[in-house]
């Protein structure tokens, strides 16, 4: 595989060699000497054309920790503030020879648009409500390594599933591994169309005690203003992670959140106090993904 | 200047020799035809069709001749075997004023192809002042339209209906109630699974069901453009059923694409109303055969290459179609048995023509506006063979069936 657009469309023996690797990478982070020879002279671009904190400093570490070299275009500083496409930019960049280009965009497609015109690999880190594939990755990874195994497990999605990226690609992922997808959240917010693509749509206190894997997403504020939702304390009462339901979720069921979380809306304090609360390994995590990612599509593809 | 026409095969169904002179059918006849100083023109295999009607064109001039004009707009439509174009008014600036009518008119009425315009309902076409309708019809305006845009508000569009009724001008609705329409895809589970933001089909049918009732109440024709769902087609039905003057028109790209055999992220297919599933297709096909969609109007918009070629988010909609139009109907449905050929005439020509108050009929007397098409032509579309200034053509890279070989237009012979 020469790109990573979606995981909907990744060759599935693809995604396990990259968990397995990510075992391997995992094991570096912990030595004093955290860096590799694996990706010297190879050149990475970071096209993030919408804000990211924690997938941009995973990307940059993972890339840094490969001994890669990256180099950083924003758009606010770019010359797209003065009106040049996109289109454009990517002709330009395509002249500079680089190896990969890691993109994150509000427009859905975009990763596709720019492997179109350029000879890099492309690595799609978010693309609008599309897909986010190494944030699924990393999850399906997480969660392999505390229940030991992919196949056969029952994931329960809680939220924005319309907008939310980390869904989609977690939806396909799933999917592939032969696991069960369950979607829950305001009927405004989980259309049933979403059934036709695989997922079971329930009411979340009737799944509480039957999942292996609890993901709740961000719930934005924007979405009361497009009448989504009517207010925050009514999403909280009825499809929040709240203390209450928390004394309904078994120990043993995990509990994921891709971040940056909104505490008091979709999760309340407690759960982070839990064993079997996940968010910070997925952090973890998710550098040593990374460094798989770049190492298969980088180097492995050469070979 | 004469010119004679042999062995071509009138509609499709029967050979003739035509006579043409001073820009007139003058003869048809299955027997030979004496005629001296007359250029010849040997159709043997070629059918010779009515000259096609395009109720729904963007010229894109004024405002915006990089990506057409009036020279390269004529070419195409030539190309496509079309000899009456309609341009729409959301140029920049939109054409609100009798004055601009009169201009239009008057820079285009030595091109070979008959060129009429249109006029905003709207001054600025902002939605809220009626423009001078009785002059712009004075001038030449053959309908009004916010085209683009629908008129958002009801009482705006109530006054227009009674106001244009008074000088029986016709109004075109887009049809797309704006705040179900922010978006640029079907509302279904590939564009779903994409992640790619909707323009509802109810959007449509919300606008389409005021401006039927409008007509109805109001007895002002309403010609309802570029109908991309099947729950438009039961609404118009219906008004129809009760006799509302209501008209309606499609495009090419809906009724041969859907959701299910493009690809969702590729910009060349984003346009408004956008390209619906499986389901709504089908049922757009039938509702031209029943003729409750009276007219096929391609909608050319032209765009550059750059303003094209973008994500989809930041792609300018619009598909062009005046070169294919005829040639892809023919290849999907004609070819497989699913329209007649008489009915696709009916909707690129006759049907169109009416509502101008054009005959292009095969018929002596009749003014020479016909093409002649080579109906066995194998052709893969390449970028060189469409004329047009820009490229937006979705067929370039297909293969189709049937080619427009020659187009008399305005009395003028022109061949490819």
């Amino acid at each position: 595989m020469k790109h990573l657009l979606d995981i909907e469309s990744a060759d599935v023996g693809f995604l396990l060699k990259v968990l397995n690797t990510s075992e391997i990478f995992l094991k570096v982070l912990d030595q004093p000497s955290k860096k590799l020879p694996t990706l010297k002279g190879k050149t990475i671009l970071f096209m993030f054309l919408e804000p990211s904190t924690r997938t941009q400093i995973s990307f940059e570490l993972a890339a840094k920790r490969l001994s890669a070299d990256t180099v950083n275009f924003s758009p606010g500083k770019s010359s797209m503030q003065k009106g040049e496409t996109l289109l454009d930019t990517i002709l330009n960049l395509n002249s500079m020879e680089l190896d990969a280009v890691i993109v994150r965009s509000p427009s859905p497609g975009t990763p596709h648009f720019i492997a179109k015109h350029i000879n890099a690999s492309v690595i799609n880190a978010g693309d609008g409500a599309h897909e986010h594939p190494t944030q699924a990755l990393l999850d399906a990874f997480t969660v392999k390594q505390k229940l030991g195994k992919l196949e056969n497990l029952k994931i329960l999605i809680v939220g924005d599933i319309l907008h939310s990226r980390v869904a989609r690609s977690n939806l396909f992922l799933w999917k592939k591994f032969g696991s069960e997808v369950l979607f829950s959240g305001p009927p405004t917010l989980v259309p049933e169309e979403f059934s036709r693509l695989g997922a079971k749509i329930v009411e979340l206190d009737d799944y509480l005690d039957k999942v292996d894997v609890i993901m709740v997403l961000r719930i934005q504020k924007e979405r009361m203003e497009a009448s989504y939702i009517p207010s925050i304390r009514e999403y909280r009462e009825f499809w929040g992670i709240t203390s209450e339901r928390l004394k309904r979720i078994p120990e043993r069921t995990l509990i994921l959140h891709p971040g940056p979380v909104n505490w008091g809306v979709e999760m309340d304090w407690e759960v982070m106090r839990r064993e079997n609360t996940m968010i910070l390994d997925q952090v973890r995590n998710g550098v040593a993904v990374r460094m798989a990612v770049l190492y298969h599509l980088l180097v492995k593809a050469e070979e | 200047m004469r010119y004679l026409i042999k062995n071509a095969l009138i509609e499709g169904k029967y050979k003739a020799n035509v006579l043409i002179e001073k820009g007139k059918i003058r003869s048809i006849s299955d027997r030979e035809l004496e005629v001296e100083e007359a250029e010849v023109i040997k159709a043997d295999g070629l059918w010779l069709l009515p000259g096609l009607v395009d109720l729904h064109v963007h010229s894109r001039v004024p405002g915006g001749e990089h990506k057409e004009d009036f020279k390269t707009l004529t070419e195409a439509a030539l190309n496509g075997g079309y000899t009456h174009i309609v341009c729409m008014p959301n140029t920049d600036p939109p054409v609100d004023t009798p004055e601009m009518i009169s201009y239009l008119y008057t820079i285009t009425k030595n091109l070979p192809v008959n060129i009429f315009f249109t006029g905003t309902i709207t001054k600025r076409r902002e939605g809220n002042e009626i423009v001078e309708i009785g002059l712009m019809k004075k001038a030449g305006a053959v309908g009004f339209t916010d085209d683009g845009n629908w008129v958002k508000r009801a009482d705006v569009m109530l006054n227009a209906c009674i106001y244009a009724r008074k000088f029986d001008a016709m109004l075109i609705s887009h049809a797309e109630e704006p705040t179900l329409s922010k978006g640029y895809a079907n509302y279904d589970k590939i564009m779903l699974k994409h992640g790619l933001k909707f323009r509802l089909p109810i959007s449509e049918e919300i606008a389409v069901y005021r401006d039927c009732r409008l007509s109805e109440l109001t007895n002002c024709h309403i010609h309802i453009a570029h109908v991309s769902s099947a729950g438009s087609v039961e609404i118009i039905k219906k008004f129809k059923e009760k006799g509302a003057r209501v008209s309606a028109e499609i495009t090419p790209h809906h009724l041969i694409f859907s959701t299910e055999n493009i690809d969702p992220y590729d910009p060349i297919f984003r346009c408004n109303p956008p390209i619906r599933d499986e389901e709504n297709r089908k049922k757009l096909v039938e509702a031209l055969k029943d003729g409750v969609i009276d007219v096929v109007a391609t909608d050319h918009a032209p765009h550059a290459y750059y303003e094209k070629e973008r994500p989809i988010m930041e792609a300018l909609p619009g598909i062009e179609g005046l070169e294919t139009a005829f040639s892809s109907l023919y290849t999907h449905f004609v070819l497989r048995g699913m329209l007649s050929l008489s009915t696709l005439l009916d909707v690129m020509s006759y049907n169109p023509g009416r509502m101008l108050g054009v005959d292009n009929s095969i018929r002596e007397g009749n003014h020479a506006n016909f093409f002649l098409f080579d109906p066995k032509v194998k052709w893969k579309v390449k970028k060189e063979d469409i004329l047009s200034k820009s490229k937006n053509n979705p067929f370039i890279g297909r293969e189709l069936t049937g080619r427009v070989v020659a187009v008399f237009s305005k009395g003028k012979f022109l061949r490819r």
